[in-house]
């Protein structure tokens, strides 16, 4: 089919070529020049297109943007708001229309992202049920998901933190949610496939990693065709994660030279820093922030990259908090982290969350948006066109 | 670069438009290319000399020229230069550019445009 005719004897852009340009373009150019001709409708609708100019997108540093879920707003910040030397660009409103968004006290918004897309989790405290959602807010497209059919009922089991995912065998995206059935003990995922449409349950291997290790996590990260969840197993901090081709769990040991047991100079006692690391994404690598040191008035923060193996990025002083990294500027010095701070509250520690920008060259921190907030979900995107 | 298939080219085409775009821009351009590859800035004031000096519709020729050619870089450059120059226009822009006409039925366009409305916001007058 010739997307491109000319009037006069004169020259034609092969298909091919034209297809080059416009997978170059951003996603507010294509959505309008759908309007150019039919073909050019097929062509910027078609799923071998979104996947090629995702694959371009992708590797350009400046197609990177945030979004930030905060005080019932939902903002985005591009990539030269977020890493320009002088002031830092002012967030975009998303215009949400016809939304569910959380309002109520008793829903937590949780986000998840990955190619493109975000997965959206709005948990009923109350019914301790959730609901999702996949948005792209590049083309301001969105799907509700169909509760799973199959579901426990939620009073005789317990859902570990959900993931979200891109299977690059099938080139599908999809929900992960592992489970745990009492007082049985027997683990299970939940998985939703985005281009199936429906849920399936597979019942995970007793002897897999999965059933050693009990998934901690805040958060899921999505790095690779998989989805990684910080973990304890036999009381030390692991890594387990779920590889969407294959559908099995992994294990990925720690650094072995990091000390995830600070001793107490005065006492003797250890100090565990269990609770002071989180994993996040540098580049297109799987980054472990860690709270380490040789002793605890000695404290650091380091950062470990997974390439091959695991590599030391760089250490930055600790400032009390715990921080995950979410993306890296252009020339790899600067790196966007969600900062979590906990605030004991009499008995119970509440959790301030705000977004900060890490020198890892000067080791300088600047805040980048919010105060420090207990409801401020954010995820990175890049501009995509899964899901018009 | 490939003498031969340069010489064919000359030898293929009889439009001398073609000639002189193909002698003035893209034969110079290895040797461009390899004295400034290092620095992007030079590259990117570069591309606007060239938007400048050359007609928008030139550049499908000189496309044309170095995709025959299999000149990857400057397929590359020019490719990127289109996108640059396109990217905000309006869809009238766009089909003049590529020489290409409206197939939709009356009502199709206006229902796309609608549908699509927000990406219709702080295009480039023509």
């Amino acid at each position: 089919m010739r997307i491109c005719k000319a009037r006069r004897r004169s020259f034609t852009i092969p298909n091919d070529l034209i297809e080059d340009i416009l997978s170059r373009l951003p996603v507010k150019s294509l959505m309008r020049f759908k309007c150019v001709s039919k073909a050019w409708h097929t062509l910027i609708s078609s799923r071998q297109f979104a996947k090629s100019h995702f694959q371009r997108a992708s590797q350009n540093p400046s197609c990177m943007n945030v979004l930030v879920f905060t005080d019932n707003r939902v903002l985005s910040l591009g990539y030269e708001a977020l890493f320009q030397t002088s002031v830092h660009g002012q967030p975009v409103d998303v215009d949400f229309q016809g939304f569910p968004l959380w309002g109520e006290e008793y829903v937590e918004t949780n986000l998840a992202s990955c190619n493109g897309l975000v997965c959206i989790e709005l948990y009923n405290r109350r019914k301790r049920t959730s609901e999702y959602l996949v948005w792209n807010p590049s083309t301001k497209s969105y799907k509700n998901i169909p509760r799973p059919t199959s579901t426990p009922d939620s009073k005789s089991c317990w859902f570990y933190r959900f993931g979200f995912g891109y299977d690059y065998s099938t080139d599908d995206h999809k929900i992960v949610r592992p489970y745990q059935i009492f007082p049985f003990d027997i683990k299970r995922i939940e998985i939703f496939s985005l281009k199936t449409f429906t849920w399936k349950t597979i019942l995970v291997d007793v002897d897999n990693i999965y059933n050693c290790s009990l998934p901690l996590t805040p958060k899921t990260t999505y790095c690779n065709g998989a989805i990684y969840w910080s973990a304890l197993k036999y009381g030390k901090p692991s890594i387990i994660y779920f590889d969407l081709a294959e559908e099995l769990f992994h294990e990925l040991p720690w650094p072995e030279s990091v000390l995830y047991c600070v001793r107490d100079g005065s006492s003797g006692k250890c100090f565990y820093t269990t609770g002071l690391w989180e994993l996040g994404i540098f580049g297109e690598h799987l980054c472990l922030s860690v709270c380490t040191g040789e002793s605890r008035k000695n404290l650091c923060v380091q950062l470990w990259v997974m390439k091959e193996s695991w590599t030391r990025l760089a250490t930055i002083p600790y400032l009390g908090t715990c921080l995950r990294p979410m993306c890296v500027s252009k020339n790899g010095e600067k790196v966007l982290m969600r900062e979590t701070q906990v605030k004991c509250v009499g008995i119970t520690g509440e959790c301030y969350y705000k977004l900060v920008e890490w020198n890892l060259t000067d080791h300088t921190c600047t805040s980048i948006l919010c105060d420090p907030n207990p409801r401020m979900e954010a995820a990175t995107y890049v501009e995509s066109l899964y899901l018009q | 670069m490939k003498f031969c298939t340069v010489k064919q080219y000359f030898d293929d085409e009889n439009n001398n438009n073609v000639t002189n775009g193909i002698a003035t821009t893209v034969i110079p351009l290895p040797n461009k290319h390899l004295k400034i590859k290092a620095n992007n800035k030079e590259m990117e004031q570069y591309e606007q000399e060239l938007l400048r000096n050359v007609m928008p519709q030139e550049l499908t020729k000189l496309i044309l020229a170095a995709n025959y050619l299999n000149f990857k870089e400057a397929l590359d450059f020019f490719c990127r230069t289109v996108a640059n120059a396109i990217q905000n226009k309006s869809v009238d822009y766009v089909r003049k550019f590529f020489g290409l006409e409206s197939d939709f039925e009356p009502g199709e366009e206006e229902k796309l445009c609608k549908e699509f409305a927000w990406s219709f916001e702080g295009v480039d007058e023509d």
